[in-house]
């Protein structure tokens, strides 16, 4: 077997994990946001955590919304 | 740091290298594909020295199974037919164990792009606060408008 080596192979997946990885890129994108558009610092850490609410529940009601869509189509 | 907004600048220099390379290490060293996947790199290059980094990298993969003496190794004994190259490149890199399969492949491109992109935005918003000439936190001393003198729109209306 071949030795695996972590930023140099690539790691193996599962299916079912691939959901919950959208959650650290929203909170990169979330923490980005936040800190150029906010004014005062202090309130970063709320800021972010609202903003990843709001990008969780769009991505879950689209989600949705599109399994409904194809569901009724089929 | 020339905004003097280092703290800003900080908070988003961990960031931007954070996802990038969390990409990298689900992807492996071939997240970064200059050579196939010509977008993704145009959005992963984005990130500065992070993209140079991950490109070098590929570069020596790149390097080193060309100059593989394996007599298995593809690139070595192709039959030169138009397109066999990536066949033969993506043959190899399996081989290898470093060739990025689905779900992988998708994850570790998007975060490393949308880092990419993320930096983008950065690179915009702090070109603007330069162009405008905003300095400092918001509400900090050099930060602060001058007020207006009384009259000053009516002198500069004469002069036009």
């Amino acid at each position: 077997m071949m030795a695996w080596t972590v930023f140099f192979n690539p790691m193996t997946i599962p299916t079912w994990a691939v959901l919950w990885l959208i959650l650290p890129l929203c909170l990169a994108v979330a923490v980005v946001y936040k800190t150029i558009r906010i004014g005062d610092l202090s309130k970063l850490p709320r800021s972010v955590a609202v903003l990843i609410a709001y990008m969780a529940g769009g991505l879950t009601l689209l989600s949705v919304a599109l399994w409904l869509i194809q569901y009724c189509l089929a | 740091m020339y905004l003097g907004r280092w703290k800003r600048g900080a908070i988003l220099f961990v960031t931007v290298g954070a996802i990038f390379w969390a990409g990298v290490a689900l992807g492996g060293v071939m997240t970064v594909d200059s050579r196939y996947e010509s977008w993704w790199f145009a959005a992963q290059s984005l990130t500065g020295v992070n993209g140079l980094a991950g490109w070098y990298r590929q570069e020596q993969v790149y390097k080193d199974i060309s100059s593989d003496p394996d007599e298995n190794n593809p690139l070595v004994t192709r039959s030169g037919r138009p397109g066999p190259e990536q066949m033969a490149v993506d043959y190899e890199l399996q081989r290898r164990g470093l060739a990025l399969a689905t779900p992988t492949e998708g994850v570790a491109r998007a975060y490393t792009g949308v880092a990419g992109m993320l930096n983008l935005l950065c690179i915009f918003d702090a070109m603007m606060l330069c162009f405008l000439g905003i300095r400092g936190e918001p509400g900090s001393k050099n930060n602060r408008q001058e007020p207006e003198k009384p009259g000053a729109d009516d002198e500069s209306g004469e002069r036009a």
